[in-house]
């Protein structure tokens, strides 16, 4: 097995009456570009929390690195770098921050941080307070990717960010962060994106992992079908969703579309499509299904 | 830039990648010792995992399209005769299947099939070299 | 760097303490000192150094203790309560560190600004910058007034007891920001139980005569009992190692807080 940079198993948390976590099991792989997925309240922060020592579960075990949060967290924390929410200390300046932050991390680089803010077009010499919500979002990242962190965990990072910044983003990032064996573990509402960087892919929904599996192999197998003709089939091993519209039946299936496209026709069916689905359609359709299937790991 | 990924299409990116150099190869666009950009090069340029473009030019060596040169650089393969036929055909039957298939479901005919075929040809240029 | 922090949090307090000693000592030294008027004018006795001491000291110490009041509303409890707890809380530091160091960094100014009080004072009443109006006549006050010794002595004292004073009001408006996170509410918590202790204590002695245990004097007066004897005395060194020894109880308990709770 492969040397696993975060491993979580069975994590339950609960606030108050509300479970945030129900057995959630998620595991990522060294030097992976993970895309963490869900609704807003599906667990994705709160599953970050816990990986930086900032929250207990109620059962299960984690470890990042190697290493349990809770008990070893400056060990965990000074080899991550963590972005969870845009607050940093409001009267301090850009440059301030630099210097406050310099001091907590043996791998950090001045250089990269006045490289970052360059590219990212960071004021660093206004107040924390008085720079726009998107602003506020690039020093944050500023300040953990300069750190020479082994894992970097984000929690929606090109949320606020105009197109242009967050396409500089995506590039420092693959630039300095992929393939160096460094990890990063994204998680965000912007699929495009994250089909564009991640090698794999977690959806989380309810508290539990919906799917996890590595990008190239959930394009490989899901797929859409589409076919009118009699007595369809509505169920099936493959199928994971169905629905009609006038006289035409579309199939989500989660593996074979091209095996399952000849069954229908077969039985006489016209087969109008068949053909990949990008991770926005496979993402609704896991999500927005009823009864879904548990844990699903293709790899 | 030779290479362009969509990557909301639902292809797989390494493929996307592989298919355009073979395309690029089949056209002319790509000749033999030409030398392709770097793994991490080309990801930074399309934005892409870097990874993603590993597996694209491993696909692509293992298949002879490319070969590596040890000390850097991907470089463009003569297109190998050395392919056996039989693996040649082999490889392009699923797509005639295809091709017939959907044809035969939109209702062309045969002719009009092969004229299709026909115009695909003489866009690329035939063969190359 | 989390006193340098610490620092940028406290600078303008320790600014605003300077610009009090300067405006209190200009306009003493330029109209000349009515410390505290009384009855008699005549040269003075030892009471004098007592009496001058206490008034001083609690002018001084009035605005010292509201700044110190207000030094204390800085820090990782205010920063959390801000919205920084998430990043404040992920960098690789004891959570027990944030509390301590703050603790400790506001402490050491505190002292700082005192020593800058006590200097100015000792200064001048060594210089004879300072007169004084009332005095009550004794034997020992040629030897006493000559006796710059016993002025820093007991100078120095009044500035220690006014630095527990003052690090008692901090301690306790830091421990409870730490723990309610917000600033205002560190502040109410101090004045409640400075306030609580207080009247714990007048009620005891207003009430229970046959029963007076011995709580320590936390405010600061040192010679309140003793006002005809500067030399420091027994029940003044206790209570003052008492008024110290309390003082790490509120950091630790702020230090508790901070490692049960979770992040922000």
């Amino acid at each position: 097995m492969s040397d696993l940079i975060i491993e979580a198993r069975s994590l339950v948390k609960h606030y108050g009456k509300v479970a945030a976590l129900d057995g959630l099991t998620l595991s990522v792989p060294r030097g992976a570009v993970y895309g963490f997925l869900g609704r807003n309240g599906a667990g994705k922060t709160t599953t970050i929390r816990i990986l930086a020592g900032l929250a207990r579960p109620a059962a299960g075990s984690v470890s990042v690195l190697g290493l349990d949060p809770q008990r070893d967290r400056l060990a965990v924390l000074s080899r991550t770098g963590f972005v969870i929410e845009r607050a940093l200390l409001s009267s301090m300046t850009g440059n301030d921050l630099i210097r406050f932050n310099r001091a907590f991390f043996r791998a950090w680089s001045d250089a990269v941080a006045k490289k970052y803010a360059e590219v990212l077009e960071v004021p660093l010499r206004r107040t924390f307070r008085k720079l726009s919500h998107g602003n506020k979002t690039k020093l944050c990242l500023l300040l953990a990717l300069a750190q020479g962190a082994e894992l970097l965990v984000l929690d929606e990072p090109t949320t606020g960010l105009d197109p242009l910044i967050t396409d500089q983003l995506l590039r420092l990032l693959i630039e300095d962060f992929s393939g160096d064996g460094r990890t990063l573990l994204l998680s965000s509402h912007h699929l495009s994106e994250v089909e564009k960087i991640a090698d794999w892919i977690g959806i989380v929904d309810r508290g539990r992992i919906l799917l996890q599996a590595q990008l190239d192999d959930v394009r490989s197998n899901y797929g859409r079908v589409r076919a009118s003709g009699e007595r369809l089939p509505l169920q099936g091993g493959a199928i994971i969703a169905v629905s009609e519209s006038q006289g035409v039946n579309e199939y989500v299936v989660r593996s074979g579309r091209e095996d399952f496209a000849a069954q229908l026709r077969s039985q006489g069916a016209a087969v109008l499509e068949a053909g990949p689905m990008n991770l926005s359609e496979i993402f609704l359709a896991l999500v927005g299904k009823e009864n879904h299937d548990r844990v699903e790991m293709l790899a | 830039m030779l290479f362009h990924v969509h990557s909301a299409s639902g292809v797989p990116i390494y493929l996307q990648i592989e298919n355009q150099v073979r395309h690029a190869v089949a056209a002319g666009a790509l000749r033999q010792d030409d030398v392709l950009p770097s793994v991490r090069k080309l990801a930074v340029e399309l934005r892409v995992n870097p990874n993603t473009v590993a597996r694209a030019f491993q696909n692509l060596e293992r298949d002879g399209v490319i070969r590596t040169v040890p000390g850097g650089g991907c470089y463009v393969n003569r297109q190998s005769p050395g392919l056996l036929r039989s693996e040649k055909m082999r490889r392009l039957r699923p797509l005639a299947t295809q091709l017939a298939v959907e044809a035969l479901q939109l209702r062309l005919s045969r002719e009009e099939t092969l004229r299709l075929l026909e115009q695909s040809f003489n866009e690329l240029g035939d063969g190359h070299e | 760097m989390i006193a340098w922090k610490c620092w940028r949090d406290h600078r303008w307090f320790m600014i605003a303490g300077l610009a009090w000693l300067l405006l209190f000592w200009g306009t003493t030294l330029a109209h000349g000192p009515v410390v505290e008027s009384g009855p008699q004018f005549t040269e003075g006795g030892p009471d004098v150094l007592a009496a001058l001491i206490r008034a001083f000291s609690t002018t001084q110490v009035v605005v010292f203790a509201l700044l110190a009041w207000g030094m204390g509303t800085r820090g990782i409890g205010r920063d959390i309560g801000n919205g920084a707890g998430m990043f404040m809380l992920t960098r690789p530091v004891r959570r027990g560190s944030w509390v301590w160091i703050e603790w400790s960094v506001g402490v050491a100014l505190l002292a700082a600004l005192l020593i800058c009080s006590g200097l100015c004072y000792w200064v001048a009443v060594r210089f004879h910058l300072l007169r004084v109006t009332w005095l009550w006549v004794g034997p020992d006050y040629q030897r006493l007034w000559r006796d710059a010794a016993v002025s820093s002595g007991t100078t120095a004292v009044a500035s220690i007891s006014a630095l527990l004073f003052l690090a008692l009001i901090f301690s306790l408006t830091h421990c409870g920001t730490v723990i309610f996170r917000h600033s205002t509410r560190g502040l109410l918590f101090c004045l409640a139980v400075l306030l609580g202790y207080m009247f714990l204590v007048w009620e005891i002695y207003l009430h229970h005569d046959s029963w007076s245990p011995y709580l320590p004097d936390l405010l600061f007066q040192p010679f309140i009992d003793f006002p005809r004897n500067v030399h420091v005395v027994p029940h003044t060194i206790s209570s003052m190692i008492e008024r110290t020894a309390i003082l790490p109880l509120f950091p630790l308990v702020a230090q508790l807080f901070l490692q049960r709770g979770e992040g922000s």
